[in-house]
């Protein structure tokens, strides 16, 4: 049994802690050592003590709310029950899967466990386990096989047995294809808030699918349909046509996502591909904040505090970061997600 | 050799001689490579001073692209991207001769690699990494290519210096020391043949 409301009521006394906009407008024109102690009274601390022995500096920080997302995370799925609890799960899988990747990619690289350990943050203590015990292979077959009775084994196996070099493409893409079909399969089919969620599910696919589109035909690659998930609301056999980035734009006509990549595909020079992506980002985040307005007692509100999380730590850790780069205001605003 | 050491006899004159004529020629063969080596020198030296400010500019575009990439996408996922590495970067040495100087000869290849080959996945990783990444990729072809100028600019600039020093010794130093040698055997020779000439007179009367 799924306990909409309990969830829905915790989530919003969790989501009246997040930064405001106007937050982040005085973070900017604060210095470095201003903003590390206005992060660390914020919900942080914990976790800045935790790596503050170790780290220093951005680092620590970014350590600290990377750290900090992933036990939100875990916490929201514990209290969250029955077929809720599956639904947030399948969302928040994208963090284990973009652990398990980060994890491989060490292994590869022949990092020491305990430094490996150190780039992924569990989500319980579940993950941590097995996280440990990943780091601890040699190399990437003993890794896979320490994945064996999870989701994510088999697929692993196939992509391992048919990748023609070394390469960890073929993995990273068959777990990120994995996740986006998960997520559709546990899709709810009655009901109007499932409608929406579905709907929300389809913005999360066509929005990857475009990423990867842009990004393939920005190099001058074409095809690559193997990339592209199905399962959303643009047609992959359309996006795999492409050949160039113009020709994206006549496939979204009578989408939300044209009149969010138009005014950029216009001008697509001038780094036009950032943009467009800094702009689904935004697209996503504007439209999940709609629904859970819509739905008060459905999954979305809990799935938009997640995103709202998510972009608090990562605005925090772009602030953070770009204060120590020295990179302009201007410039820190235009990467920040609004 | 100093003129103390020397024995003023002919065979000496004749080989002082040849040795100065030999000083000379290689003075004014030295004169010539020097004179190459710079000629050279200054062939290669706008070519170097533009790829510094192209090495300038492809830098400060990288390090933009990888700020962007740190700040947007966080330092653990850039230090993640990196592990995914495949090869390092693959050069080929040979060699080049420019009037006696050998200098290298870089042939890069398999730095710059497409997306698909940088062995990340390409649905979850940022376009930004992939920025920075081909940002770096160009820098550090150009870098190698840089190198490859750099060193024959140095090595011809080593050659010149020392290619000038032995012009300055046989010019200020050898040759006039042996046209001393010669001058003091020719002196010595002539004194010989007066006393000579003077003991005959002498023998005669």
């Amino acid at each position: 049994m799924s306990n909409y409301a309990y969830a829905a009521t915790r989530v919003r006394a969790r989501r009246s802690r997040l930064l405001g906009s106007e937050s982040y407008a005085q973070l900017l024109n604060m210095e470095f050592s201003e903003i590390a102690r206005y992060i660390q009274d914020l919900e942080y601390r914990r976790e800045i003590d935790k790596y503050g022995a170790t780290l220093r500096g951005a680092d620590l920080l970014e350590a600290a709310l990377l750290d900090n997302r992933s036990t939100e995370i875990g916490e929201v799925i514990g209290f969250c029950t029955g077929d809720l609890r599956m639904g947030v799960a399948a969302y928040a899988e994208r963090y284990n899967v973009r652990a398990i990747k980060v994890l491989l990619r060490g292994i590869f690289d022949e990092v020491n466990s305990e430094e490996l350990l150190k780039q992924v943050s569990p989500m319980s203590d579940n993950q941590l386990d097995l996280y440990t015990q990943i780091a601890a292979s040699e190399n990437i077959e003993g890794a896979v096989e320490q994945l064996e009775g999870t989701k994510y084994y088999e697929l692993l196996q196939e992509a391992l047995e048919n990748r023609k070099s070394d390469s960890l493409q073929p993995l990273e893409d068959a777990l990120d294809k994995a996740y986006y079909q998960d997520l559709v399969s546990s899709l709810p089919s009655s009901g109007a808030a499932d409608r929406i969620y579905r709907g929300f599910v389809q913005i999360q696919i066509d929005v990857a699918n475009l990423k990867t589109v842009m990004r393939l035909r920005h190099r001058g690659l074409g095809g690559h349909g193997e990339l592209l998930i199905s399962g959303g609301n643009i047609d992959e056999t359309l996006l795999t046509a492409t050949t160039n980035v113009s020709d994206i734009v006549p496939i979204l006509e009578g989408t939300a996502y044209q009149e969010v990549l138009q005014p950029i595909f216009e001008n697509f020079e001038d780094n036009g591909l950032n943009k467009a992506i800094q702009a689904l980002e935004n697209h996503v985040s504007i439209t999940s904040r709609r629904y859970s307005y819509l739905y008060p007692l459905s999954i979305l509100p809990i799935l938009d505090y997640l995103l709202r999380k998510e972009k608090e730590v990562r605005n925090l850790r772009t602030i953070v970061r770009g204060k120590d780069l020295k990179l302009s205001n201007e410039r820190i605003k235009e990467i920040m997600v609004v | 050799m100093s003129i103390t050491d020397v024995k003023p006899t002919r065979s000496e004159l004749i080989a002082t001689r040849k040795r100065i004529k030999l000083s000379i020629s290689g003075h004014k063969l030295l004169k010539m490579k020097r004179d190459g080596l710079i000629i050279e020198f200054f062939d290669i030296l706008p070519k170097v001073k533009d790829m510094r400010s192209q090495l300038v500019e492809l830098y400060t575009a990288a390090d933009k692209r990888l700020a962007v990439a740190m700040v947007a996408d966080g330092k653990s996922a850039l230090k993640s991207a990196a592990n995914c590495r495949q090869t390092p970067p693959q050069v080929e040495l040979s060699e080049n001769n420019i009037m006696g100087v050998v200098v290298p000869k870089i042939k890069v290849s398999t730095i710059q690699k497409s997306v698909e080959e940088r062995g990340y996945g390409l649905i979850g990783t940022s376009v930004r990494i992939d920025e920075s990444v081909h940002a770096f990729e160009k820098l550090a072809e150009k870098v190698l290519e840089a190198a490859e100028l750099e060193t024959t600019m140095k090595k011809l600039l080593d050659e010149i210096e020392s290619t000038k020093r032995r012009v300055n010794a046989l010019e200020f130093k050898v040759i006039p020391n042996l046209e001393e040698i010669a001058a003091y055997i020719t002196l010595r020779l002539e004194e010989l043949e007066r006393e000579n000439v003077f003991r005959l007179k002498r023998i005669k009367g």
